[in-house]
């Protein structure tokens, strides 16, 4: 069963093979939960992941497979992650509200490297969308340059161009 | 023409330094420019900022029983909800609301209930809404009958 194609499993769960989810959450849970670790304040990735992974449970009756299994979650992953964001909007500064949630929980060695690593959330999720993702693919799914050229239909000179454009712009946000 | 090629440079240099310092090296800055080294120190940052270690076989175990738990939980929940969504509730809905709608926006009805009168002028509107319920109620019945 390891070595069924995503798609093949999908298959088999919507004919009743319900066990077989639990292979699909095995796969591809180590992927998720890094995507969101770049982006989720430490106290929520958890939720987060969840979140992702029962909106799979909902949607993988309506996934047609035009695209890849990876790249259907990839997109799921980054919807549960702007539904989060939005969701703090509503009572505060969404970011702000991240950094003093879990500021708040840190102690004093923990504190420098978290709110390093909040402000770097932070400023990730202001870059474009496609900035935001080439760093995430590099980053947090660890693809190579080659591969994310290929996954995101671009030659690899572009890939790398858009990759320094994105560093420069994290870089930029950092400053603000 | 000039700039272009230094930004193709740095494109390369900057994805190799990358590239070393996911293979968990400590790469030497390129330092070609003070701009390049900005962008190094960057990647060094992201790559500092958030722990590489992989999530423990423990963790993914009770990710998942609490994950399992949760979507059994919101199964009942909507599977409550669901009894409700019937196009036979949809209808009672919808005419209760066509009806509310037309007293609170015609106080005539509420006059002429207490007065006893009617008021003929609107009696077009009253024929057209009894219609809309009439097809909504048909309509009702056909997706039942299917």
């Amino acid at each position: 069963m390891q070595d069924v194609s995503d798609e093949i499993l999908i298959q088999k769960y919507l004919n009743g093979e319900s066990e077989v989810f639990d292979l699909l959450y095995y796969r591809h849970l180590p992927k998720v939960y890094k995507r969101v670790r770049y982006v989720i304040p430490p106290n929520d990735v958890e939720d987060v992941t969840q979140e992702v992974f029962i909106a799979v449970n909902k949607a993988l009756r309506s996934f047609r497979g035009d695209s890849k299994f990876s790249t259907w979650l990839r997109t799921l992953t980054n919807r549960k992650v702007a539904e989060y964001y939005r969701k703090r909007t509503r009572k505060q500064e969404p970011k702000l509200a991240a950094l003093s949630d879990s500021l708040a929980q840190a102690d004093g060695n923990s504190f420098q490297s978290l709110e390093d690593r909040i402000f770097l959330q932070r400023a990730l999720m202001n870059l474009p969308e496609n900035y935001r993702e080439v760093l995430l693919l590099r980053f947090a799914e660890g693809l190579q340059f080659n591969e994310i050229a290929e996954l995101s239909d671009r030659n690899l000179e572009s890939t790398k161009s858009l990759f320094r454009r994105a560093v420069m712009a994290l870089r930029h946000g950092l400053e603000k | 023409m000039k700039r272009k090629i230094e930004l193709a440079a740095m494109d390369n240099k900057l994805a190799e330094f990358a590239d070393k310092v996911l293979d968990g090296e400590s790469p030497r800055s390129n330092g070609l420019t003070d701009e390049l080294a900005d962008l190094e120190e960057t990647i060094l940052r992201l790559n500092l900022a958030v722990s590489r270690e992989a999530i423990t076989e423990t963790r993914s175990k009770r990710m998942l029983a609490r994950l399992k738990e949760q979507m059994k939980r919101k199964e009942e929940k909507t599977s409550f909800w669901s009894r409700f969504a019937t196009p036979q509730v949809g209808f009672l809905v919808v005419a209760a609301a066509v009806a509310l709608f037309l007293v609170i926006n015609d106080p005539l009805v509420i006059d002429s209930a207490l007065s006893g009168t009617a008021t003929s002028s609107k009696g077009g509107v009253y024929i057209a809404a009894g219609a809309f319920i009439i097809l909504l109620a048909l309509a009702a019945l056909f997706m039942r009958k299917k």
